[in-house]
């Protein structure tokens, strides 16, 4: 049987990385007794993987890994309070659901992702974001992964949405969707850093919180959270409060 | 001077200066000074007090309470102009004439250069360049505000940033005196390594919140245990120790055990920056701030980071400079069975198994703290629980620079300190909810101890020694505790740990057993340090079938001429043997492990080296069915005599002539096809050695080397041979490391390991006439510790 269950990740645990939650939630999914499945072999893996890479330091609310367990078939209600048991504190199961055996794979629909960026006041906020967001395209020199070339780039096409809010006389949040996934992928700390670079501001990494608060995959021309694509259908009831 | 005294002090001198402030306060009332100006002057007044009352604990000369009223009245006349003057006008009046003096010269004071000049009017003038209104700013954000209200005057700009290196300078000379920050003399909080973790590398080594790790309501517990590890967190957590001794500690009600290690040095540069001091993972307190600290001694290359980590901590290094306010330091581990290099830092030295004698020591140190702690008091009863070791009740004598012997100043204290035994394993301390670090670690593994001691009597190795007796843990035992550790952590490796694996009774059996049961729950099982032999093959045969890596064994010297004298007992034929049926089982590639340097050694022994790997190559190759390509690695290592082994009175070469005996090999076994060469350090090994068999005469030169920079001394990245020389030659140790005399009194000699010193004697005449010494199951050679218990269910 499939599941797929969407997870919080705060507190201390954004100082782990990708890779050190991908362990970590092997070790509580064996603990857990969930009968997780493993690939055959000489070196055999567990049937788990995550949707999409959270950067260290990033906070989130929506998280995703799916896996493949054996029988008896569980709860979904059953997998999350097992997990949360067990689960260090950081770390939430928010959700979880039994996935139809043809679902593709969650990592292969995530399109965008939605962020939280908090970053201190300053005055001209809302012109200087707008500015920034208005412009038609965005060059940021970015080094190439193999070659080691540094090349410009245009992040403009993979800011989907910005915009500010004056959340206290010290604080800005700004919401950005950004493309996410393996064909495009924009991180947030990449567009800040533009983003002051662009309004001749200094960037420190410290005073910047960044949660995702969303990973959505296109349906048609419309973007849904991830668990509506993966289900392939959606249930009444989550229609009305998503 | 102690923090946690000096913040009490601080307090308490507030009191003190209760009745000067409310006299100060009548003045300013009576002069009609404005609130906020009031304001302005308790917290300058507040400052200045608490700095010259803590310099005045250091032992410098100046009158706290002088200070606290010239401060407070400084500005008695600041609407007005000229208010210096003024004011000193009114105090002169007022009969306060030294006070007077401080505050007519308080706006053009110059700092003196060194803090020996430092008088009551520094002290007043740091209070009034460090706080704006009645908030503590600090000096560079105070003169920001100063030389922004003086924009345009050149001149005056000018004066003021001349006056600025002065300053900062007077501030860092006065903080380090004090040992403490003006921030936290302001009552600010320091900063928490928490704030850091954004900057720094890998910054799950210090944010805790790991599975199994312990969290206890700090109100509901007496005794706060800091255990201390002297390297990286990833290091650190690969050790069984301390889960042992973690949980152990936290079992007992009363006891918090928490955890701190090295920080790396992007953090220790963040910490030193920002005045953070070394705190716990757990909770991110102040290891000055708990009861007892206690460093473990794995290697001696890790004494400069307990160094380190002490300055990053704010706790004198020394035992004597401690006061009553910080926390004992405790230490414990293998290097603890010559503590004399760094025994002057430590309390109490743990000797042996702390198992037995960890909780025993917290009961009385409860029983001490309920009715009013006194260190010395303590130490006394302390010295009186086996195993305890006091090193302030000792001092050495020296004859001529050399050891001569270990005097005696306390009666209370033994004059032979015995180490603890946990006679029975099978009811030692088994953790079995160990912590997993959320990131990688050297070892990512359940580990299980499936015995303690070795009877194979390798003269070098001084594990084999100080670990005696022999004593084993029942399969039952060992499973039920795998059993838990894999449901309680989830880890997918289980590792069997001891100093001779292949020597538990029954290990084919119970390899069987664990492998079937890992197979089933997707677990890997390792069985490290299993010897060269076909029994040994059978095993990993059995539990690696799916998957085979690497072999390692430690056949030690190439020639059997020299393994006759370390006594490794294991012939040519064997190792050829072993090779040739590894390779038929399809092994691709070994390690072999040498020791060059071993006494006795001629070049004729690094040439059998070269021989052997040559041969194992052939042999393999012979058997190995053609298919695939064979590697042999040799791995050479360097002979470090040890206390408390047969070699302990060894000579040492030197660290050109190891680096020439590696070289030799390197280019001979260069020509061999399908070997490949690693050797270490030679340097490192010289430093080692220094550590390994010096005495209390080596801790000057450890903390000059600290103090130099030196650091992570077993990182080959880090380690610094030249700053260790000098600082060695500033200490004036020196850094000989030839044979021992068998006549002299050695600096470890007053711990004792059970095994009498006319054995390792023995031993050691036996090594040079080349004869062995058989397994001591085999044949008892009496060497002192008595291996049958009384309720018969004996050591082997």
């Amino acid at each position: 049987m499939r599941y797929l269950i969407k997870f919080e990740k705060k507190g201390m645990m954004i100082y782990i990385s990708h890779l050190d939650t991908q362990r970590l939630f092997h070790r509580t999914m064996k603990r857990a007794e969930l009968s997780l499945k493993y690939s055959s072999g000489f070196n055999p893996h567990p049937k788990l993987s995550f949707a999409q890479p959270l950067s260290l330091g990033h906070s989130s609310i929506s998280e995703y890994a799916e896996f493949e367990a054996g029988d008896p078939p569980m709860q979904p209600g059953e997998i999350k309070e097992r997990l949360n048991r067990l689960l260090p504190e950081g770390f939430k199961v928010v959700e979880a659901w039994t996935l139809p055996p043809d679902a593709r794979p969650a990592a292969a629909q995530v399109g965008a992702a939605k962020y939280h960026l908090e970053i201190p006041f300053f005055f001209s906020y809302m012109t200087a974001i707008m500015e920034f967001f208005g412009n038609e395209s965005i060059i940021v020199q970015k080094k190439h992964k193999k070659t080691g070339r540094v090349e410009d780039k245009n992040i403009r096409p993979q800011i989907i949405n910005l915009k500010p809010v004056l959340v206290d006389n010290s604080t800005i949040m700004l919401t950005a969707s950004l493309h996410c996934g393996s064909a495009s992928n924009l991180n947030p700390e990449a567009m800040l850093e533009s983003f002051y670079r662009c309004s001749r501001r200094a960037y420190d990494r410290n005073t910047v919180k960044i949660e995702r608060v969303a990973l959505l995959g296109w349906a048609k021309d419309e973007l849904l959270p991830l668990e509506y694509l993966c289900h392939g259908f959606i249930p009444q009831q989550q229609m009305q409060h998503p | 001077m102690s923090l946690l005294t000096m913040m009490n002090d601080a307090l308490f001198s507030d009191e003190k200066f209760s009745l000067i402030r409310e006299d100060c306060l009548r003045l300013l009332k009576a002069n009609n000074t404005p609130d906020h100006v009031i304001r302005h002057c308790e917290t300058v007044a507040a400052i200045a007090g608490r700095v010259a009352l803590a310099l005045a604990e250091s032992g410098a000369k100046i009158d706290a309470g002088l200070a606290f009223t010239a401060a407070m009245l400084h500005d008695i006349a600041r609407t007005e102009p000229d208010h210096a003057d003024l004011g000193a006008d009114i105090l002169k009046e007022n009969g306060l004439d030294a006070a007077a003096d401080i505050v007519r010269r308080h706006m053009s004071h110059h700092f003196p250069d060194s803090l020996d000049d430092f008088t009551e009017i520094d002290a007043v003038c740091i209070g009034d360049r460090t706080v704006r209104e009645d908030m503590f700013v600090g000096y560079e954000k105070r003169m920001d505000d100063v030389l922004a209200r003086c924009a345009g005057n050149e001149a005056v700009i000018a004066r003021i940033k001349n006056d600025v290196k002065r300053s900062k300078s007077i501030i860092a000379q006065l903080e380090g005196r004090i040992g403490n920050r003006l921030e936290q003399l302001a009552g600010l909080p320091a900063p928490s390594l928490g704030s850091f973790l954004l900057q720094v590398e890998k910054p799950g080594r210090y944010a805790g919140g790991e599975q199994n790790s312990v969290k206890k309501d700090l109100s509901a517990v007496s005794l706060r245990f800091g255990l201390a590890f002297p390297d990286l967190y990833e290091i650190g957590m690969s050790w069984l120790g301390i889960q042992i001794l973690y949980h152990l500690l936290n079992n007992i009600e009363y006891v918090y055990c928490e955890r701190a290690f090295a920080p790396a040095a992007d953090m220790e540069g963040l910490m030193r920056e920002n005045g953070a001091p070394l705190a716990t993972i757990e909770t991110g307190s102040a290891l000055h701030s708990l009861d007892i600290v206690g460093f473990t001694l794995q290697y001696e290359l890790s004494f400069t980071n307990i160094i380190n980590m002490l300055d990053l901590a704010g706790i004198p290094a020394l035992s004597r400079s401690r006061g009553a306010g910080m926390p004992l330091l405790v230490a414990g581990g293998p290097c603890a069975f010559n503590p004399e290099p760094i025994a002057d830092c430590f309390d109490i030295v743990f000797i042996g198994d702390c198992e037995a004698t960890l909780p025993e020591f917290c009961g009385l140190y409860r029983e001490h703290k309920s009715r009013g702690f006194d260190k010395a008091a303590f130490l006394r009863a302390a010295a009186s629980i086996d195993g305890l070791y006091v090193p302030a009740f000792y001092e050495p004598e020296y004859d001529g620079g050399r050891f001569k012997s270990l005097r005696r100043l306390e009666p209370a204290a033994p004059e032979m300190i015995m180490k603890s035994i946990v006679p029975n394993l099978e009811k030692a301390f088994l953790p079995t909810s160990p912590i997993v670090p959320l990131i990688e670690t050297v070892h990512d593994r359940a580990a299980v101890e499936i015995f303690r001691g070795c009877t194979r009597g390798c003269r070098f190795c001084q594990a084999g020694m100080i670990y005696r007796p022999n004593r084993e843990r029942s399969q039952t035992c060992i499973q039920n505790a795998i059993e838990a550790q894999l449901k309680n952590t989830g880890h997918d490796e289980i590792s069997l740990l001891s100093l001779s694996t292949g020597d538990y009774s029954g290990l084919e059996f119970l390899a069987k057993r664990l492998s079937e049961y890992c197979r089933r729950e997707n677990v890997a099982l390792s069985i490290p340090s299993l010897r060269l032999d076909s029994s040994s093959l059978k095993i990993l045969e059995d539990i690696q079938s799916y998957k085979k890596t690497g072999l390692t064994f430690a056949p030690e010297a190439g020639s059997q001429r020299l393994r006759d004298v370390i006594n490794k007992t294991i012939t040519e034929d064997e190792i050829l043997n072993t090779v040739s049926e590894a390779a038929s089982l399809g092994w691709k590639h070994i390690k072999f492990y040498f020791m060059i340097g071993l006494p006795t050694e001629t070049y004729d022994d690094l040439d059998a080296i070269v021989d052997i790997a040559r041969r194992s190559i052939q042999a393999a190759k012979l058997h190995g069915g053609g298919k695939g390509h064979f590697s042999l690695t040799v791995s050479v290592s360097n002979f470090v005599p040890k206390p408390h082994t047969p070699f302990q009175w060894a000579a040492q070469d030197s660290p050109d002539l190891l680096l020439e005996k590696n070289l030799y090999l390197k280019e001979r076994l260069a020509k061999a096809k399908g070997v490949k060469f690693q050797y270490h350090d030679t340097r490192s090994s010289h430093l080692e050695g220094l550590l390994a068999r010096g005495g209390r005469e080596m801790l000057p030169a450890i903390i000059a080397a600290a103090r130099r920079g030196c650091k992570f001394d077993s990182w080959h990245e880090h380690f610094n041979y030249g700053l260790w020389m000098e600082a060695l030659e500033e200490s004036g140790v020196p850094a000989g490391t030839g044979a021992l005399p068998m006549s002299a009194a050695l600096p470890w000699d007053h711990i004792g390991t059970g095994i009498r010193k006319e054995f390792l004697m023995a031993e050691w005449e036996r090594a040079a006439a080349g004869r062995q010494t058989p397994d001591c199951r085999k044949l008892c050679m009496n060497c002192g510790l008595s291996c049958k218990r009384p309720d018969g269910d004996g050591g082997k």
